[in-house]
């Protein structure tokens, strides 16, 4: 198949999604609802924190909001239209046999489950994250230009493709171990980190989540740069770079992975 | 035969043995973070004491309650779903099992799993690493039982929703989820809210369940204010009690009637 047919599926599968959606209309809300107030917990428990104080290690309250928008924007963009490769759909799809009946199929396997898993409750998710990212740059003076929206969504970019490697990495395990799903869930405990800006951490926290699993380049090393604060600001601007390079070094993991299951035919 | 099934409970707990190790680095993970916070924040604060309580205090606090907050994770709104959905429940009516005590038992069993499984090794870890100090006082563990009482009765109340909804139950578990982690003090201590939140948390019966046990471990709550405190408990469990039989009537009348 070729972009555009696969383009003409992708439109097709999103037609029958809608369907599904509005068939399921309460289900619908209530799930993009949820997924929003999930989000505004971590601001409502910095915001209980700041009754009490001022600043945590030179960040105000705003500025964390921001730093928190930065990530949830990127995790909802993933989740609404990347899920499909997360490792808990990996896994049931390996466990129920529906991958084994995709890749007799005449589709990349890869390009087909990122297409045919979109999922609503990743808007509650996007929604939330814009609004937090909004309110959180202009909270903290950061001016919305034209020019620091296209740098923002540049490091969005970056991000998205940092997380989405992250998960990528952890869906390839799923051919080997069958319980895999759960092995997602540290993709979220990871995510707990970032959080909060590297600056409360020691050097060997600092070291592992810059340079191992660099997730602090989701959020922390693009808020350095827009709210002008740290050492190393001008380190966000290779945000897009770690993102691509992830992408390519879990892409490489997935088709191991797949190649390694298709010839053991388990 | 309500200790066999929680004995089963027990037992399937030991077949997911990926999901313990990652739930127990999940656990782990969310106690650091949470401990470098608090050091960050003493820092910041510049004080020996945050509204009277201490830097040693406030780490006693999160790992107990990393553990407490187990509670939370319960499942039976999903079971009690299922149960209704797949027409389980209208076979279970006909034998002579009480429903509500059923789950009792199952809860019962995970919690005891928890605790031993993934309860224990936070402990050690923190008492080696974050050099946490043991309960002020052996009411403590009294009062962390009445809490799983609580918990259960409004996990089981949320959870028999499913008799009168037709769509998931979802939702509702993740509300029930996010409201008893925000107003319970199990993240935060109450004390530390600003006035007219921690007097909604205080009406609440979450705070009941977390914040509590947790206050009396680390000796914040004085004789009569334990005494109280527990009473609180009580009152509870006796009105989230009847409240559950009340609505288990309800729920089991609308099955027998129109057949599940």
């Amino acid at each position: 198949m070729n972009f555009k047919e696969y383009l003409s599926l992708w439109k097709k599968l999103i037609k029958l999604n809608v369907k599904t959606w509005m068939e399921y209309r309460a289900d619908f809300f209530i799930g993009i609802f949820a997924m929003f107030i999930s989000n505004l917990t971590t601001i409502i428990f910095f915001w209980v924190l700041f009754q009490n104080i001022v600043q945590i290690n030179g960040w105000t309250f705003w500025q964390l909001v921001f730093l928190s928008g930065l990530s949830a924007l990127s995790v909802g963009i993933w989740h609404s239209f990347l899920v499909g490769l997360a490792p808990w759909r990996v896994e049931r799809y390996i466990r129920r046999g529906d991958f084994d009946r995709i890749l007799v199929r005449p589709v990349n396997s890869f390009i087909y489950l990122i297409i045919s898993n979109m999922d609503d409750d990743g808007f509650g998710d996007l929604f939330a994250g814009l609004l937090i990212v909004y309110i959180g740059a202009t909270m903290s003076g950061i001016l919305l230009t034209p020019a620091n929206v296209f740098l923002l969504s540049f490091f969005i970019f970056g991000a998205v493709l940092i997380f989405f490697s992250l998960t990528l990495f952890i869906s390839s395990l799923c051919f080997w171990i069958v319980k895999s799903g759960a092995i997602g869930d540290i993709i979220w405990s990871l995510l707990r980190f970032i959080d909060l800006p590297l600056d409360v951490y020691n050097p060997f926290v600092t070291f592992v989540l810059t340079f191992i699993v660099p997730i602090a380049f989701i959020n922390y090393y693009p808020a350095q740069l827009f709210l002008g604060k740290g050492l190393y600001t001008q380190a966000a601007y290779i945000t897009p770079v770690i993102g691509i390079v992830s992408f390519i070094i879990a892409y490489k993991f997935w088709k191991f992975a797949v190649k390694n299951y298709t010839s053991t035919g388990s | 035969m309500y200790k066999e099934i929680a004995l089963t409970s027990f037992k399937e707990e030991i077949a997911y043995r990926v999901e313990f190790v990652m739930s127990l680095i999940g656990s782990l993970i969310q106690l650091i973070v949470f401990w470098f916070l608090w050091n960050a924040i003493f820092k910041a604060y510049g004080a020996e004491t945050l509204k009277g309580f201490t830097l040693p205090m406030m780490i006693t606090y999160i790992s107990i309650s990393t553990i407490l907050t187990f509670y939370n994770k319960s499942m039976i709104e999903y079971l009690i779903e299922e149960d209704v959905k797949t027409g389980f429940i209208s076979l279970i009516l006909t034998k002579p099992i009480n429903y509500p005590l059923y789950y009792l038992s199952r809860e019962t069993g995970r919690i005891a799993f928890f605790f031993l499984t993934r309860g224990l090794p936070i402990i050690l870890f923190s008492i080696f690493f974050l050099n946490i100090s043991g309960p002020a006082s052996p009411i403590f563990f009294l009062s962390m039982i009445l809490g799983f009482f609580i918990n259960f009765f409004i996990v089981f109340l949320t959870g028999i929703w499913s008799f009168w909804t037709s769509g998931s139950i979802w939702g509702i578990r993740f509300t029930r989820i996010v409201v008893s982690e925000t107003l319970s003090g199990s993240i935060i201590p109450i004390y530390l809210f600003p006035l007219w939140l921690s007097t909604i948390a205080n009406v609440l019966p979450f705070q009941a369940i977390y914040s509590t046990p947790l206050l009396i471990y680390i000796g914040k709550l004085s004789g009569s204010e334990i005494f109280n405190s527990l009473l609180i408990q009580l009152f509870w469990i006796a009105f989230l009690g009847v409240l559950t039989v009340f609505a288990w009537r309800r729920a089991e009348k609308k099955t027998t009637v129109q057949g599940g």
